[in-house]
């Protein structure tokens, strides 16, 4: 029997009454790697969080090396030899690379002070270990994002790892420098230390490791060596479940006027030429993992960022500025992906938060605001929405449910009963009962006449709730299909 | 089924919890009364009112900016360049001789310094992108060393004295008593009825509980701040108008003490400093607090050096407990 | 449009960088055509004295800075201890008068009395990292509570410093008056712990990013009271230099003085938004820079109000370029 590494029992973990883990069971063996593999939302990140110290369990046992296993912190992880290389870097920009690597603790001198000199060479051997193009002490902020990857990776090596966890590492890596790390991870090996590589790019995975566990929604699905699996048969199990959803029908027609056009976006080479046009009436999906660069271009669409070329028509009408003001003002609408943050003022009551986009429309000459109209239009979007909110001028929106939450934003901006419609994650943390309601929502405003923009990372939502689906990947669209063509696995093939 | 004896309960419980400076300012009502000699005279009585006033005015500005999560130092600056230039007007320019114009000119450009300085405010924060702390902390100094230049310039004497008599109504000179406090009134008025009914009130408040979530909504967040900038600049100009009138000179130092006593009324009175909470009721019990605080003071013989630590231990206690109430539990 | 943002951004990054120098250059041209006095070696000497003391508290402001705080207090603080070592010479007693006197004697109560700025400086510290409260604002309230403290002992009138303060303030080794000497060791102690010791780094990094720090295992709370101690602690020197300067504590000694420190360490390149910035050559440039204005404008005559405005337009420039660059939240 291999010596297990680290082993989960039944880890379960739910995030406000959703069940995000069901029940995990892995080991992971010494001196092996372990790919894990599953769509996004599938739970990568939690379990791996949960392994990190990040967030703690809610129920299950863990076991390092044969020992029971809990961290308090990502710092305890650490200590007991677990090391997370993230995908957002933990580096500092204004310091130099040396800095950077020991900034966890420096090498000193007996009186205390930084020993520069055994900082530079052993920063040394770890640059040179890497062929990375800096001295120790370049500058961090002057690095490109792949070699900062390759400073975060040798800075997790430096220290006493026994089991290293790796979160999409080579998104930002040149050829050159994907060799390097693979070589790496392969001494690792050598060296005993176990590896949990998350990655979508599954001829790397195939390459690197020895096993291989499939996740999807929250489950293990299979886990097996390497050698068992086809590139095919693999995608199967990702993606492959039965209509846990149902989604409602409804009769509409898509017109033929294009009420949203975009024409060739670029945006800071995360988003590069993309062009769409929704008609009125017609439900278009957005598929792509993390970093496709979708959110990036409901951003520049509706003017949160600015893009940097090409040209936005809302209604026919060529936007040459753009600014969510102006959008508003063509009647489009955007419900973000990070509602905590961009979507909601979570200290306020459920009334200020519905009014915030209609407010303007509701005032007279003077500038005062109609109250009875305000109140009206609010109770009737809680009725029509079910927000489930007992006293809506008094309960603050951060007291509510995950789902509710989102219709609260749903109802801020549908009561300006938008003609265009673009939605970042619209169910993303919400409970399968306000997902219908949800959708219903969305199908309904489509049939009147509303284009609508859907950006997901669930394939299942797009399938069924979409007229046409386009796929994103690296900031490129990669695959436009109708209806009729819609195939799960032909989705997440142009997506990886 | 409640009754209502109980909701009543309930609801005096919510007004405390949410202004914890109303039992304050009632207890120390009462111990004045009873132990601050003099404070229950009707000259006393009176001077309390007419200190409230100005500091009610450029108090009610600076809760606009406080609201959105910034201060403003130099609205007490504005009172002292507005005291000067609108003293000048009338005592010393060409216009001296007829008040009938001057007046109305100098109240113009009091409330017109007071509008510029906003606005040159609001430009810096919202285009220069600078913190308010400092663009406005830089806008005092230039204001005031101004101020102070313009003045010495003009006149030999530190103050600019020989204003013409009908001005000093705006002060409550004799009878005409109620006239700041009526201006006061008005001011605060219009300040509550733009926070609580406007849309502009609205916007406020968003924007100071999350900028970028109240832009994306479509709300103007530069040129809110823009406005509300302006406004805490120009009611600093009003307040100027009935400062002046009341000390009937133009004074280079007028705006001196002034700025402790107003962020302190703001503060204390509740409206949070991160942003997004409070109002201009919670200002209006701040500043009955600390002129009250004030004036027994005065009387007790305190100097303004013990005020002063009492005001700065007041700023600390208040920003602790409005963190301690309202961050912890969750509510931010 | 993004060629022009490029360009205006290399403008930019050459003027941050190098404008204070250009600046400088500039500056010293213009006062030696303006005043031929202004480039001899006895006022470019007196610009070095002038600046030292303030540039002592500019260095702890940088460490203050450098962690996107700000302690607007200094000048205040700078006040009160100066009025207590005032205080003391007035007590009239004995021993007390003899200690002041004595070398050893003035020097322990001077330790003392930076002892009690560290303190201040401590409770800063603690009331913005614990409370979480903004940092303007503590510092406002404690500089007001310095000040009325100071007031009332001083009883607003103007108090004279221990003789061998003024003195020692005043003096020379050789031909450098003593305060650059003290300036420069400040400089050379408190840069080396900035670039060479685990808390500077820890306080860069701080400053770059709170929460990558936490993640890093940097204790984040008590590296931050520590910045606002060390602010203390070299205000209180500061202060104490200037008043010996000086001679006397009059009621008005320190007001404004934090526009100073700030501006000169935002022009030698400190960002008010945390994560950037130096004591040498940063600090040190910044302070010279500001005191050379002063100093040209007083050999110009200039009329006393224009010193006002000259600062109040100094900050402006120098924190609306940083912030341009930097480009903070909206508040």
């Amino acid at each position: 029997m291999a010596n297990v590494a680290l082993q989960l029992s039944d880890v379960r973990k739910a995030f406000t009454g959703v069940q995000v883990l069901h029940g995990i069971n892995l080991d992971l063996r010494a001196g092996e790697a372990l790919g894990l593999v599953g769509e996004n939302g599938a739970g990568k990140s939690t379990l791996m969080n949960i392994i990190g110290g990040v967030i703690a369990m809610d129920s299950g046992r863990m076991s390092l090396f044969g020992e029971p296993y809990d961290p308090r912190s990502p710092l305890s992880a650490t200590e007991l030899g677990i090391a997370f290389v993230h995908q957002e870097l933990n580096l500092f920009a204004n310091l130099t690379v040396a800095e950077n690597l020991f900034i966890a603790g420096f090498p000193k001198t007996w009186f205390g002070a930084i020993d520069r000199r055994a900082m530079r060479r052993k920063a040394s051997e770890c640059i040179a270990r890497f062929s990375l193009p800096v001295t120790p002490e370049t500058k961090v902020e002057s690095l490109s994002v792949g070699i900062r990857q390759m400073i975060e990776i040798s800075r997790a090596l430096m220290r006493n790892t026994r089991i290293m966890i790796f979160d999409e590492p080579t998104t930002s890596l040149s050829k050159r420098e994907k060799e390097k790390l693979f070589k790496t991870i392969n001494e690792l090996k050598e060296r005993g230390i176990s590896i949990v590589y998350i990655s979508h790019i599954l001829e790397d995975v195939f390459r690197l490791c020895d096993r291989i566990t499939v996740l999807r929604d929250g489950r293990i699905i299979a886990t097996a060596p390497a050698a068992d699996f086809s590139e095919s048969q693999l995608i199967k199990s990702m993606v492959g479940r039965e209509m846990t959803h149902l989604y409602p029908t409804v009769e509409k027609a898509i017109g033929s006027t294009v009420l949203l056009e975009a024409s060739r976006i670029s945006w800071q080479g995360i988003v590069k030429d993309v062009s769409l046009k929704i008609r009125e009436g017609e439900i278009v999906g957005i598929y792509g993992l993390m970093g496709a660069g979708r959110t990036e271009l409901a951003k520049v669409l509706f003017g949160v960022e600015q893009l940097d070329k090409g040209e936005v028509t809302m209604n026919g009408v060529k936007l040459a500025r753009l600014s969510p003001e102006i959008c508003i003002r063509e009647q489009a609408a955007f419900i973000t992906e990070d509602r905590f943050n961009e979507g909601l003022l979570s200290t306020k009551p459920v009334d200020d938060n519905l009014d915030l986009v209609k407010m303007a429309d509701l005032q007279n000459r003077m500038g005062v605001v109609n109250v009875g109209e305000r109140n009206r239009l609010n109770q009737q979007a809680i009725r029509d929405l079910q927000i489930k909110v007992s006293d809506s001028k008094r309960q603050l929106v951060n007291s509510l449910s995950g789902g509710n939450q989102q219709k609260v934003v749903f109802g801020k901006w549908v009561m300006k009963k938008p003609r265009i419609l673009i939605l970042d994650e619209p169910t993303r943390g919400v409970d399968v009962g306000a997902k219908f309601e949800i959708y219903t929502i969305i199908l309904n405003l489509a049939k009147s006449g509303s284009a609508i923009l859907i950006i997901s990372s669930e394939i299942e939502e797009l399938i069924g709730t979409c007229d046409r689906m386009l796929v994103m990947k690296h900031g490129v669209v990669t695959g436009d299909m109708p209806k009729s063509e819609f195939d799960r696995e032909k989705i997440l093939g142009l997506a990886l | 089924m409640r009754n209502p004896g109980e909701n009543h309960e309930r609801k005096v419980l919510w007004m405390l919890r949410d202004m914890p400076i109303l039992p304050l300012l009632v207890g120390s009502f009462l111990l004045a009364i009873a132990f601050v000699p003099h404070f229950c005279t009707v000259y006393n009585l009176k001077n309390y009112l007419l200190q409230s006033a100005d500091l009610l005015i450029i108090s009610c500005g600076l809760t606009f900016v406080v609201l959105n999560g910034g201060i403003d130092f130099s609205v007490t600056s504005v009172l002292t360049l507005g005291s000067v230039l609108g003293a000048y007007i009338m005592a010393l320019s060409p216009l001296a001789g007829s008040p009938a114009l001057s007046i109305p000119v100098a109240i113009l450009a009091m409330m017109a310094v007071g509008l510029l300085v906003g606005l040159v405010n609001g430009l810096s924060v919202t285009r220069l992108r600078m913190p308010s702390f400092v663009a406005t902390l830089a806008t005092q100094l230039i204001v005031l060393g101004l101020a102070v230049q313009f003045a010495s310039l003009v006149s030999d004497t530190a103050s600019i004295a020989g204003l013409p008599e009908a001005f000093f109504v705006l002060g409550g000179e004799g009878r005409y008593f109620f006239v700041p406090i009526l201006i006061a009134f008005s001011v605060w008025l219009f300040s509550h009825w733009l926070l609580a009914r406007t849309i502009f009130g609205k916007r406020v408040y968003a924007i100071g509980v999350n900028p970028k979530a109240s832009f994306i909504s479509g709300v103007p967040v530069k040129k809110t701040i823009v406005q509300l900038m302006i406004i805490s600049g120009l009611f600093a100009g009003i307040a100027s108008i009935v400062a002046t009138a009341r000390n009937q000179v133009g004074m280079p130092s007028l705006g001196d003490k002034m700025f402790l006593t107003t962020i302190a009324s703001v503060i204390v009175g509740g409206t949070s400093t991160s942003g997004g909470f409070g109002g201009v009721g919670k200002t209006l019990l701040g500043v009955l607090f600390i002129t009250l605080l004030n004036n027994a003071m005065n009387l007790l013989g305190v100097g303004w050096e013990v005020i002063m630590i009492v005001l700065g231990a007041l700023i600390v206690v208040s920003a602790a407990g409005e963190y301690l109430l309202n961050h912890r539990q969750g509510r931010v | 449009m993004k060629a022009n943002q490029h360009l205006g951004n290399a403008l930019l990054l050459l003027l941050t960088k190098h404008g204070v120098y250009a600046a400088l250059l500039t500056l010293v041209i213009l006062f030696s055509l303006a005043n031929r006095q202004f480039c001899t070696s006895d006022n470019l000497l007196l610009i070095l004295q002038q600046a030292s003391p303030m540039g002592i508290a500019v260095v702890g402001m940088v460490f203050v800075l450098l962690v996107a705080g700000i302690d607007i207090s200094v000048g205040r603080s700078m006040f009160l201890i100066s009025t207590v070592i005032g205080f003391l010479g007035t007590i009239g007693n004995d021993v007390l008068g003899a200690w002041l006197n004595h070398s050893w004697g003035l020097a322990l109560i001077l330790g003392l009395v930076v002892v009690m700025g560290g303190m201040i400086g401590l409770l800063n510290g603690v009331l913005v990292a614990r409370w979480h409260m903004l940092p303007f604002i503590v510092t406002l309230a404690t500089g007001s509570i310095m000040r009325g403290v100071g007031l009332k002992l001083s009883g607003s009138a103007s108090l004279n410093v221990p003789p061998k303060l003024v003195t020692l303030a005043n003096g020379r080794v050789g031909f450098i008056p003593i305060v650059v000497v003290v300036f420069v060791v400040v400089v050379v102690i408190f840069d080396y712990v900035l670039r060479h010791t685990q808390y500077g780094r820890h306080l860069m990094a701080i400053g770059a990013s709170a929460k990558n720090a936490n993640r890093a295992g940097i204790k984040v709370n008590r590296n931050l009271v520590i910045a606002y101690v060390v602010c203390g602690v070299l205000g209180a020197v500061g202060g104490i230099l200037s008043a010996g300067q000086i001679g006397s504590v009059a009621a008005g000694f320190g007001e404004g003085n934090e526009f100073i420190v700030i501006s000169a360490a935002v022009l030698g390149g400190t960002s008010l938004f945390g994560g950037k910035g130096s004591i040498f050559p940063g600090a040190v440039i910044g302070i010279i820079l500001i005191t050379t204005i002063m100093n040209g404008l007083a050999m110009m005559n200039a009329s006393p109000f224009i010193y006002t405005i000259a600062k109040g337009l100094v900050i402006f420039f120098a924190i609306a370029l940083d912030s341009i660059r930097y480009r903070g939240e909206l508040r």
